[in-house]
């Protein structure tokens, strides 16, 4: 027997609510990112969970690196997901890469969308021409060595029993858990796909409204990047946090649940 | 004790959630060449590579949120000369009052991290060996070719024997039928009956030969979109869509078509099937409309699927095109959405010849892409049309010996 999608991606469904509300995380992380989020929002929505194939409890096993290659296989786990679950007008929420991941799936299946929540989005990371994303390709090539260089670290503590920790009896337990831990290769080719993709092209080929959560100071995406997005993005509304950095969803929770409650209000 | 903490061999900086340094010592002042003043109060990026500061975004940052602490975490400061410093860090994160604070003693691991470079380089090398061995990649080469012609050929054998069991159940049903018809008419004839019987049976033979014929020119239609050569040339969609029109103007005299389009890329195809293509979608939107009024959308923009059809776990993303026409017609039950591409299926009776919509898979399967169709009864109907970008290299197979990569070489 074949494993479910659900099984597959980790997809873990609750809340109170009809409508599907979907949270996608972005590089780097898994599910657990929205813990501060989803409280919020399951009295009132449906809430769906999961991880991309490669990340967190995901089945590693089902990793191609031929479809993970790129972000369009990133937005057929989702499609996917949509797909078994039968979902409709849902509410996408998407932080960082997983807002152009979004953005993809909805291109190819509007139907399953109603709006897109971006969290610190950005059509492409790299500067081009007159387009400024932040980053040359050297930074890139250099976030590739800082993260190897820590798989090596890691790889010795990803065993429990040699953690030896009597402080800490969880430290093993959370450490194999730990949510940043996937496969170095498959961290690998996620940095390549998210920082070498280029998404500019996409933009218009939407009219899902979408809300962007544009954080200020934010290396990874600055708000030149947001207004780039705004412009080019049709039906977009831009909202520029006072939170700081690229991941308002865990360090202001609460700015971040009332722009979105706002942004659903103002939009039913 | 102040006082040796700050000159301990160890970098130890604090930060708010936000990125600011709250604390520093003196070590890591005098490693990265700073006066304490320039640093407190400043955000942390100042010491971090462009590197590290990603890093801290998507990974460490994340790490000490939800767990709390971190351990040997490898990033590179930046010194104020902007030389760069290879540093461990562990970290915790603390509630001070109401803020967070999160603290990180640091050493400096020129030496570590030149082992390191020795291990993943030896590594690499590893890899490199194992990926470069030519023989290995002419093999994979072979196979990625041969799992491309197995998929076309896997693509050709299902198409094949679909339209073999249609074809037969022509034969079987839907020729018997009107033949029957003409042959009970006939053989009423033959029997005698008054004159204006006579002239009622003439006329239903006459209508059931149109029929056949009409059956007969679609078949023959379909039979030559079969072995028609393909001629791909860059399509100028506007040009098309007005000649399309124009025949069904004149078909369809006193309905008026309203067109709305939105063209975010030219596409390549074979003008005529192309434009047959459109006729007949176009056509059952003008037949299947609500009152004397046809409102029709077409968008056509860039889509990236995967080539690859039948093979599973194979996947290769290349450009197509997507067209989605919608049209606010009387709809028909969506259960039957897939069966509607086959040879003479009529969901409405006395609708037409059958032949439209197998045409219309018939063209888009021979341009290497796909046709679907969707509906709400009373509300519309929504065919969505994917054609590649480059449908000569859909035919021909894609993968060159210069585009084959290597996992080393990837994103180079």
């Amino acid at each position: 027997m074949t494993a479910t999608i659900s099984q597959r991606n980790n997809v873990k469904v609750f809340g109170k609510g009809r409508q599907p509300m979907m949270f996608a995380h972005g590089f780097g992380c898994d599910q657990n990112m929205w813990r501060y989020l989803t409280p919020a929002f399951e009295n009132d929505y449906q809430i769906i969970l999961f991880d991309y194939v490669g990340a967190g409890k995901s089945d590693k096993s089902a990793y191609n690196q031929e479809r993970y290659s790129s972000l369009q296989g990133y937005a057929q786990d989702m499609l996917d997901i949509c797909e078994e679950l039968n979902l409709r007008n849902t509410i996408f929420v998407g932080h960082s890469v997983s807002s152009m991941i979004g953005l993809l799936a909805a291109i190819e299946q509007p139907q399953y969308f109603e709006k897109l929540i971006m969290v610190g989005p950005s059509p492409c990371y790299i500067n081009y021409d007159d387009y400024r994303g932040g980053f040359e390709r050297k930074d890139i090539e250099g976030l590739l060595d800082t993260m190897e260089k820590n798989y090596i670290g890691w790889a010795n503590f990803l065993a429990p029993n040699i953690m030896g920790n009597k402080d800490r009896p969880h430290l093993g337990e959370e450490l194999t858990e730990s949510f940043c831990s996937t496969d170095p290769l498959i961290a690998r080719q996620f940095a390549e796909a998210t920082f070498f993709s280029d998404n500019r092209h996409d933009l218009g080929k939407t009219k899902i409204p979408s809300l962007i959560l544009q954080c200020s100071e934010d290396i990874i995406a600055p708000l030149e990047v947001g207004n780039y997005l705004h412009k080019n993005l049709p039906n977009s509304i831009l909202r520029v946090m006072k939170a700081t950095g690229h991941c308002p969803h865990m360090s202001e929770p609460e700015e971040t649940v009332s722009l979105i409650k706002e942004y659903l209000l103002q939009a039913a | 004790m102040q006082n040796l903490f700050d000159q301990a061999p160890c970098l130890y900086f604090s930060s708010a959630d936000d990125g600011t340094l709250l604390e520093v010592n003196d070590c890591l002042c005098a490693v990265l060449q700073y006066h304490r003043n320039e640093l407190t109060g400043k955000k942390s990026e100042i010491i971090f590579t462009i590197a590290t500061r990603i890093f801290q975004q998507t990974h460490f940052f994340p790490l000490l949120k939800m767990q709390g602490h971190a351990e040997e975490i490898y990033i590179t400061l930046k010194r104020k000369d902007g030389e760069q410093v290879p540093v461990l860090i562990n970290a915790e994160r603390k509630m001070v009052g109401d803020t967070a604070v999160s603290m990180h003693v640091g050493i400096i691991v020129y030496n570590r991290k030149k082992f390191e470079e020795e291990l993943i380089a030896a590594k690499k090398e590893a890899q490199n060996a194992l990926h470069e061995n030519t023989a290995l990649i002419h093999a994979r080469q072979q196979l990625q070719k041969r799992s491309e012609e197995l998929d076309r050929q896997i693509s050709l054998v299902n198409k094949q024997n679909n339209e073999l069991n249609q074809f037969s159940r022509v034969v079987t049903h839907d020729m018997q039928e009107p033949l029957r018809k003409l042959s009970l008419f006939s053989g009423m004839l033959i029997e005698g009956h008054g004159e204006k019987e006579q002239r009622r049976l003439v006329e239903r033979i006459k209508k059931v030969s149109d029929q056949m014929h009409s059956i007969l020119s679609g078949l023959q239609q379909y039979v030559w979109l079969n072995d028609a050569p393909l001629d791909i040339e860059r399509i100028s969609f506007n040009i098309l869509l007005s000649s399309v029109v124009k025949k069904l103007e004149a078909e369809f005299p006193g309905v008026r078509l309203e067109i709305k389009t939105e063209i975010h890329e030219d596409f390549e195809g074979d003008t005529e099937q192309v434009q047959l293509l459109f006729y007949h979608l176009l056509s059952n939107a003008v037949r299947f409309r609500k009152g004397d009024e046809v409102f029709i959308s077409i968008v056509l923009h860039k889509v990236q699927l995967n080539q690859f059809k039948n093979m599973e776990g194979r996947y290769k993303y290349v450009d197509h095109t997507k067209i989605t026409i919608t049209d606010k017609g009387i709809g028909f039950n969506p259960a039957y959405k897939t069966q509607l591409f086959e040879l003479f299926k009529r969901l409405h009776n006395e609708s037409g010849r059958g032949v439209g919509l197998a045409i219309c898979k018939k063209i888009t399967n021979n341009h290497h892409g796909s046709i679907a169709i969707d509906s709400k009864l009373n509300e519309g109907t929504t065919v969505t049309i994917y054609l590649p970008a480059n449908v000569v290299s859909a035919e021909n197979g894609f993968v060159t010996e210069t585009e084959f990569k290597t996992p080393e070489k990837r994103g180079q």
